[in-house]
């Protein structure tokens, strides 16, 4: 620390070109990973508005020679289901969106402030949980739906999600770093425990609850597997798994597939794109998953 | 709320404390009775179908240890292993040192870089499925990966994920793109807590930027890089949206994953029972990878 005077002197005598040789170098870098992340999708971009052959052509063209809508409105229009599959994502995530966050919060605010017997049993079920791979449940998951008669069902899809412990933990934490005042004010005034919640504490979460909703958002909107299980009929079918379904027994329908992958990929780049710091923060913290 | 109570009256603040109680039991409820159907039941469920027969037609059979000795004698289980412990292998590794140099680059303070940040994190937000069904696009004997590949003077028309020997590496090239970001957010929070001072010695002392780099931002980084290696191994056993959409396990089993097996098991042969013991094999072994690798990267920083 007593060091930090004498190295600024040292920093403004160091020659400055070295360091922009530098800069250039990691600049080029980040070009050219630049490059490579995009470049699939700007391709997918240029090649939904070919022609279905154009799409196949050799050696393949990056800007499209004939510019033209015909893909999206096919997709739309022939592949019998195609607006079915967007209402059952939308709906699975709208209803995964308000249940599990309104599930998540008022069990998180229960964890994180009131005392009660086998809490802390439960905090660390909910720790162990995390180390089972989804996939070891999803025998046992597919027979109590069968048993309820949920299978091929959307709602077979929706109400296993809602066991999913990262929320509760992620809203724990985050009710364990408000102020304790919030409540005790509220509690001289007489209000009761659900009414200090919902009055005093949900508003000063909203910041938590923004971040839960865009990451779980994200969860529901791309989700292959567990739907995949689930459901069997092509009206059931979400939108990852209708789109998966363009390439199958008769080969892949490459137009409808560029064009279709536009309507999961779309939505969810833009989410980021507004709301970057979300999505920065959620990965931190979905870190501590581990 | 005991202390505003006071010690005064002392009946009514016992039956407050239960209250609390019963209140806070009210408040998990919801959220229990799923965890307690689809995780807790679930488990118990999947150990008692594993030591039994089970199609879905006629009732389960209890057969002990069979489904556990026949996963160790059958060859398509082995060669799922084996699959994934190379798929592992490359991938891991990979994935964490260009999660690194990603980090680094972003960490110093380069222009444009949170329009960089972004467009890195963007394979990661967009769904398996359409990435996987992107590089599928990408990867046919007539697509871009040959294109690009007879750009800089390789002239190859390969069938990249229809040929035995190259379909793994595609399925490797393919999730080494689509995770990284994830990874280098891990590592540029890591690298942001690594404390100022240290850099302005280590200038003093006149070392580059490349040996601070290995001279001290590794080092420090040490539980950041467990992590990233956990979660990435972690990760690569549970491999399948990719295999599921592009290769179905083939060609000739060349891409078959633990959990593709375990999905054709339950779900395409209703074997029940043998696909809940491939995935109760699957939980230990990663529960055993994540011990091993506790034990063999320190998890501290060494100041």
């Amino acid at each position: 620390m007593a060091t930090l005077t004498r190295t600024q002197a040292v920093a403004v005598q160091r020659p400055r070109l070295q360091f922009r040789i530098s800069r250039v170098v990691f600049l080029v870098i980040a070009l050219i990973i630049t490059a490579v992340a995009l470049a699939p999708f700007i391709l997918t971009v240029s090649g939904s508005f070919k022609t279905k052959s154009e799409i196949l052509d050799w050696p393949p063209t990056i800007i499209p020679t004939v510019f033209q809508w015909q893909n999206y409105v096919e997709v739309w229009t022939n592949s019998h289901f195609f607006p079915q599959w967007i209402l059952n994502s939308v709906f699975l995530a709208a209803f995964h969106l308000v249940v599990y966050i309104a599930i998540c919060s008022i069990a998180g605010y229960a964890f994180a402030r009131l005392n009660f017997p086998g809490a802390s049993v439960l905090f660390i079920a909910i720790l162990g949980s995390i180390m089972v791979p989804g996939q070891v449940l999803w025998v046992p998951k597919f027979l109590i739906l069968n048993q309820v008669g949920l299978v091929d069902n959307l709602f077979g899809i929706a109400l296993p999600n809602l066991a999913d412990v990262f929320g509760v933990f992620f809203m724990t934490q985050f009710f364990k770093s408000l102020p304790k005042e919030l409540e005790e004010a509220a509690s001289i005034d007489g209000a009761g425990t659900f009414r200090t919640f919902r009055q005093i504490i949900l508003p000063n979460a909203y910041p938590a609850l923004a971040a839960l909703a865009i990451l779980q958002f994200q969860g529901s909107w791309n989700a292959f597997q567990w739907p995949l299980i689930v459901v069997r009929s092509p009206e059931h079918l979400t939108l990852p798994l209708g789109l998966a379904s363009f390439q199958g027994l008769f080969g892949v329908n490459w137009n409808w597939v560029l064009a279709g992958a536009m309507f999961n990929a779309v939505p969810i780049i833009l989410l980021v794109i507004f709301f970057q710091k979300y999505f920065i923060r959620s990965a931190a913290s979905s870190a501590i998953k581990g | 709320m005991a202390v505003l109570a006071g010690g005064a009256v002392r009946r009514p603040s016992r039956f407050r404390y239960w209250r609390q109680w019963l209140t806070a039991y009210l408040f998990i409820a919801p959220w229990l009775f799923f965890l307690l159907v689809f995780i807790a039941g679930a488990i118990v469920l999947a150990v008692y179908f594993s030591f039994t027969d089970y199609d879905l037609l006629s009732d389960p059979v209890f057969v002990g240890l069979k489904n556990y000795d026949k996963a160790f004698h059958d060859e398509s289980f082995l060669h799922a292993i084996r699959n994934v412990a190379t798929y592992t292998a490359v991938v891991v590794p990979s994935q964490t040192f260009i999660a690194l140099v990603m980090a680094a680059i972003l960490d110093r303070k380069l222009p444009f870089r949170r329009f960089f940040r972004i467009a890195w994190y963007l394979p990661c937000v967009a769904s398996s499925v359409v990435t996987t069904l992107i590089f599928m696009w990408l990867f046919l004997p007539d697509g871009f990966i040959n294109a690009a590949l007879n750009f800089v003077g390789i002239p190859l028309r390969m069938n990249w994920l229809g040929e035995e020997a190259t379909a793994l590496p595609s399925i490797m090239f393919m999730n080494i793109w689509a995770t990284a970001a994830t990874f280098m957010l891990i590592f540029l929070a890591a690298m942001q807590d690594v404390p100022g001072p240290i850099y302005e010695a280590a200038n003093l002392d006149g070392a580059g930027p490349i040996r601070q780099f290995f001279q001290i931002t590794i080092p420090l980084m040490r539980p950041a890089i467990f992590l990233v290696v956990l979660l990435g191994t972690i990760g690569c056993f549970q491999l399948y949206d990719q295999v599921k959409i592009a290769t179905n396990g083939g060609p000739n089993e060349a891409t078959l994953t633990v959990t593709y097996l375990i999905w054709k098991q339950g779900f395409r042969d209703l074997n029940m029972g043998y696909a809940s013991a491939l995935g109760v094999i699957l939980f230990v072994g990663i529960f055993v990878i994540s011990l091993i690798q506790r034990r063999f990267l320190d998890v501290r920083p060494d100041y």
